[in-house]
C-alpha cells in the first residue's frame, strides 16, 4: 500500500528530526571530549546523561517536574477558561469590550516578565505567585487570539444561525466558538510557550522548587551537571507539550481548510 | 459598504466610553491607594509613581540602567537579523537546507529559552555578552521563520522572469525575493522585538548588576514597592515606543505595497 | 397563481441610510420603497449592483433594521431574525465543523428526539439528490453540492418564506442551470414565498412569478412586472418563447437605464 503524501512527508520529518538529534549529541561530545570547550563550563553529553539519569532514578528530577508542571498546569487552565470566555464575550458585546479592551490595550505592551516581580511582591514566593504569573502570562494572546477570531466570525454564519431560530446566548457557543476555534488554537499554544517562559523565569527568581529554580540554584552552587540535565529536562518538555498541543490541534480542527 | 454599520457618530461615541474606562480605572488606582483602602506598600498611589519615576530619572541613574538594557537587546537583535533574515532565505530556496534547519527549529521554537540562561552565564559571564546572547538566540528564530515563510510566498513568476533577464543569483536574492519578503520579515521582527525586550529584562532580573532587570530586582529585594512600579512603567514605555518604532518602520518601508 | 387576501410580506415607505466608511456621510441606500408579496410567490429582484437589493433582503430578514419605514409580515412587523424565514447566501455559509447532515439537522426544532431530527434531515438530503454525502465535510464538496446542502438546511426548518441572495452566482452555468432546474422543483412541491435577488435577468424571467427591478442607489421600485409564462416551466422551450423573450428585453432595457444612470460606465 503507498503511503500518502502527508504521510511520507511526515516519515521525512521524522528522520531528519533524528538525524539532526544525532548531529546535536555528536557535536556536544566531540567539543566536550576534544576540550575545545572546557570542561567546567560545558560537561560531557555522556556525563550529563549519566546525572540525569541519576536524577530520574532518585525521585529528585520527578519531584521538581511536578512541582513545576502542576503550577503551570493550574494557571494555564485558568487562563485559558478565562481568555476565551472573555473573548468570545467581547468579540459580541461591544459594552463589554469597552470595559475590558483598554485594561487590555494598556497591559499588552508590558514585558510579561516585568510583571514578575510585582506578583511576588504581592504574593510572595510560593505557589500561588507562581500560578498567579503563568495565568497572567498566558491569558493574554489567548484573550487577544479568541477575540480577533470571534470578532472576524463571518456574518453569513450568525445570520444563518439566527435565521434557523438561535438567540444570541446560543449562537456564541453553536457558532461563534466553533468558526474562532481555529484563530483560538493558534492563540492557545501562543499561551502554552508563553507560560513555559514565565514558569521558569519565576522558579529561577522566586525559588522554592520546581525545574527552574533546580537550574539556577546549581548554578550557584556548581554542580553543572545537574544544571545542564535540569536545562535538557525543561527543553524537552517544551517540546512534548508544544507537540501533544498540534497533534489536539489537528484532531480538533479537522473539518478546517487545510492551509498549504 | 458595512451593511449593519450602526448610526452616525457612533465611532466617535465608542472611542469616547473606552478613554472613560482607562480613566475610571486610574482614578480607582489612584482612589484606593490615597484612602488606605490598600495599604500603601502593596499599591502606592499613581501619582507617586509617577513622581518616584521622574525622582528615578534625574536623581537616580534610570537613564544609564534604560541605556544598558537597550544597548543589550539591539545587539542581540542585530546579530539575530545578520544571522535570520539569510537563514531563512536559504531555507526557502534550498530544499536541502530547509531539511536540515527544519527540525532544528521546529525542536527549539517551543522551548523556553530562558532556561539556558545559566548556560548563557557559564559561557559569557556575568556581564554583557550573556544577555546578548540570549536576545540573539530567542530573537532568531521568529525572524528565520518569518523570513521564510515571506519568502515562500513569493510568487515564482517574478524570480523566473528576472532570471530571464540574466540576472544573477544573488541579484535576485537581494532585488526580488527580499523586497517581497520584507513584510513578513517586518512582522517577525516586530515580535523579536518584542521577545528581545522580554529576555533582556529577564536576564538582568536573574544576574546581573545592570539594567532595568537589575533595578527591578534590587527594588523587589530591598522592598522598595514605588520602585518597582516606576520600573515596571519604564519598562513597558520603553516596549511601547520600540513597538510603535517598529510599526512606523513598516510604514515607511511598505509605503509600497499596501 | 396565489395571491391570497392578506401579503405575506408588506413594505412601506422603506428607508435605509448608512454610514459611508470612507466620506463618513450618510449614504441613503434604500428610498421610499413600497413592495408587497403574496403567500407563496416567487418573487425576483433585479438590479444593478449597489442598488440595495441585497440590503432589502436582509432587512427582510432581520438581521439589518431599517432607517424608517414598515416591515410586515402576515401583517406583524419584523425586527429580527426568526425561523419563519429561511436564508441562502451566494457564500454557501455552511458551518464547516458540521457534516452535512448536521448541517441541515442544525435548525430543526420542531421534532422532539434527535433521532426524529436527524429522519428529517436524511428526508431533506434526498430532496436535493445528496444522498450518500450525509457524512462528509463541507471542504470535500464542489460548489453545487454545497449550495444545495444550503437549500437543504434553510428549508429543512420549515419556513414560510425563503429568502435568496444570489444564491447561484458562484456557480459556474452548468451547475447554475442544474440548481435552478432543482429549486423549481422542490418549490413546486411544497411551495413557499420566495424572495429571490439576482444578477441575471434570465434567471428572473426563468423562475419568477413576478419580476422587481429596482432602481440605481438609492434603490426603490422601478419596475414590477408579473411573468406571463405558465407552470410548470421547461427551460428550452421556454427561453425560445415569444413572450420570454419579449420580457427578457424589456427587462434588461430597465436594468440597463439604471446601470447607466449609475455612472457605470460614464
Amino acid at each position: 500500500m503507498k503511503a500518502s503524501a502527508v504521510q511520507r512527508h511526515q516519515r521525512g520529518a521524522c528522520i531528519a528530526g533524528i538525524a539532526s538529534l544525532i548531529l546535536f549529541i555528536g557535536s556536544w561530545q566531540i567539543v566536550t571530549a576534544t576540550e575545545i570547550v572546557p570542561d567546567d563550563v560545558l560537561p560531557r553529553f555522556t556525563d550529563v546523561a549519566v546525572t540525569w539519569w541519576q536524577l530520574l532514578i532518585s525521585g529528585e528530577l520527578v519531584r521538581q517536574t511536578a512541582s513545576s508542571l502542576s503550577r503551570q498546569a493550574a494557571g494555564f487552565a485558568a487562563a485559558l477558561v478565562c481568555g476565551v470566555s472573555l473573548g468570545i464575550v467581547m468579540a459580541r458585546h461591544r459594552m463589554v469590550d469597552d470595559l475590558v479592551g483598554p485594561l487590555t490595550t494598556v497591559i499588552l505592551p508590558i514585558p510579561k516578565a516585568a510583571l514578575i516581580p510585582l506578583v511576588m511582591l504581592w504574593f510572595g514566593i510560593g505557589d500561588a505567585a507562581k500560578t498567579i504569573i503563568v495565568f497572567l502570562g498566558t491569558i493574554l494572546p489567548i484573550l487577544v487570539s479568541t477575540y480577533h477570531g470571534a470578532a472576524s466570525v463571518d456574518h453569513v454564519y450568525i445570520w444563518s444561525a439566527r435565521s434557523m431560530g438561535d438567540d444570541e446566548r446560543t449562537l456564541l457557543w453553536r457558532v461563534v466558538f466553533h468558526a474562532a476555534l481555529p484563530e483560538i488554537m493558534s492563540g492557545i499554544r501562543m499561551g502554552l510557550i508563553i507560560s513555559l517562559i514565565v514558569l521558569v523565569g519565576v522558579e529561577m527568581l522566586a525559588g522554592q522548587g520546581g525545574l527552574g529554580w533546580l537550574v539556577f540554584f546549581t548554578l550557584d552552587s556548581g554542580a553543572y551537571r545537574v544544571t545542564y540535565a535540569a536545562m535538557l529536562t525543561i527543553a524537552v518538555i517544551g517540546f512534548a507539550y508544544d507537540r501533544l498541543f498540534l497533534m489536539l490541534s489537528r484532531r480538533v480542527l479537522h473539518w478546517a481548510e487545510q492551509n498549504p | 459598504m458595512n451593511v449593519a454599520a450602526d448610526r452616525p457618530g457612533a465611532a466617535l461615541w465608542r472611542r469616547l466610553r473606552r478613554c472613560c474606562s482607562v480613566l475610571l480605572m486610574l482614578a480607582i488606582w489612584e482612589g484606593a491607594a490615597r484612602s488606605g483602602l490598600v495599604s500603601s506598600f502593596l499599591l502606592p498611589a499613581a501619582s507617586d509613581v509617577l513622581a518616584n519615576l521622574w525622582r528615578m530619572v534625574t536623581e537616580g541613574q534610570l537613564l544609564y540602567h534604560t541605556f544598558q538594557s537597550l544597548m543589550r537587546a539591539s545587539a542581540g537583535l542585530g546579530l539575530a537579523l545578520v544571522l535570520g533574515i539569510p537563514l531563512g532565505l536559504i531555507r526557502a530556496r534550498s530544499r536541502l537546507a530547509n531539511s536540515i534547519l527544519d527540525p532544528i527549529l521546529a525542536f527549539w521554537f517551543p522551548v523556553p529559552k530562558v532556561g539556558l540562561i545559566p548556560i548563557a552565564l557559564l559561557f559569557f559571564g556575568l556581564g554583557h555578552g550573556s544577555k546578548i546572547a540570549l536576545v540573539f538566540v530567542d530573537a532568531l528564530l521568529p525572524l528565520v521563520i518569518a523570513t521564510y515563510q515571506g519568502a515562500l510566498r513569493i510568487d515564482n513568476r517574478l524570480v523566473w522572469s528576472a532570471r530571464s533577464m540574466g540576472d544573477s543569483e544573488f541579484k535576485i536574492l537581494s532585488r526580488v525575493v527580499l523586497p517581497g519578503t520584507l513584510p513578513q520579515i517586518l512582522t517577525g521582527f516586530r515580535l523579536a522585538v518584542t521577545v528581545s525586550l522580554l529576555v533582556v529584562f529577564l536576564a538582568e532580573m536573574v544576574a546581573s548588576s545592570s539594567g532595568l532587570g537589575h533595578v527591578m530586582i534590587y527594588a523587589l529585594r530591598t522592598l522598595e514597592t514605588k520602585d518597582v512600579f516606576s520600573t515596571l512603567i519604564a519598562m513597558s514605555l520603553l516596549a511601547f515606543i520600540a513597538d510603535g518604532l517598529v510599526l512606523v518602520l513598516r510604514r515607511r518601508l511598505l509605503v509600497w505595497s499596501e | 397563481m396565489a395571491a391570497s387576501r392578506v401579503p405575506k410580506i408588506v413594505l412601506r415607505a422603506l428607508h435605509k441610510d448608512y454610514d459611508d466608511g470612507v466620506t463618513g456621510r450618510s449614504v441613503a441606500a434604500i428610498h421610499d420603497l413600497d413592495l408587497t408579496v403574496g403567500a407563496q410567490e416567487f418573487l425576483c429582484l433585479i438590479g444593478p449592483s449597489g442598488c440595495g437589493k441585497s440590503t432589502l433582503l436582509y432587512i427582510l430578514g432581520g438581521f439589518v433594521p431599517p432607517t424608517s419605514g414598515e416591515v410586515l409580515i402576515d401583517g406583524r412587523p419584523v425586527a429580527s431574525p426568526g425561523p419563519d424565514r429561511g436564508i441562502v447566501f451566494q457564500e454557501y455559509a455552511l458551518f464547516p465543523w458540521l457534516t452535512v447532515l448536521e448541517n441541515i439537522m442544525y435548525g430543526i426544532r420542531g421534532e422532539k428526539t434527535r433521532g426524529g431530527r436527524r429522519i428529517r434531515a436524511e428526508q431533506f438530503v434526498a430532496k436535493v439528490h445528496l444522498t450518500g454525502f450525509e457524512h462528509h465535510y463541507p471542504r470535500n464538496l464542489s460548489g453545487g453540492m454545497k449550495q444545495r446542502v444550503a437549500l437543504a438546511r434553510a428549508l429543512a426548518h420549515d419556513p414560510e418564506i425563503l429568502l435568496a441572495d444570489e444564491p447561484f452566482g458562484a456557480l459556474d452555468t452548468q451547475t447554475r442551470s442544474l440548481m435552478q432546474e432543482e429549486l423549481l422543483r422542490i418549490w413546486e412541491s411544497d411551495r413557499k414565498t420566495i424572495v429571490f435577488v439576482t444578477h441575471s435577468v434570465e434567471e428572473a424571467v426563468y423562475l419568477a412569478d413576478r419580476v422587481v427591478v429596482m432602481t440605481a442607489r438609492p434603490g426603490t421600485v422601478k419596475a414590477d412586472i408579473t411573468v406571463p409564462l405558465s407552470r410548470p416551466r421547461n427551460f428550452d422551450v421556454l427561453m425560445q418563447a415569444p413572450e420570454a423573450m419579449a420580457l427578457r428585453a424589456e427587462l434588461w432595457r430597465l436594468v440597463k437605464e439604471e446601470v447607466l444612470r449609475a455612472g457605470y460606465f460614464a
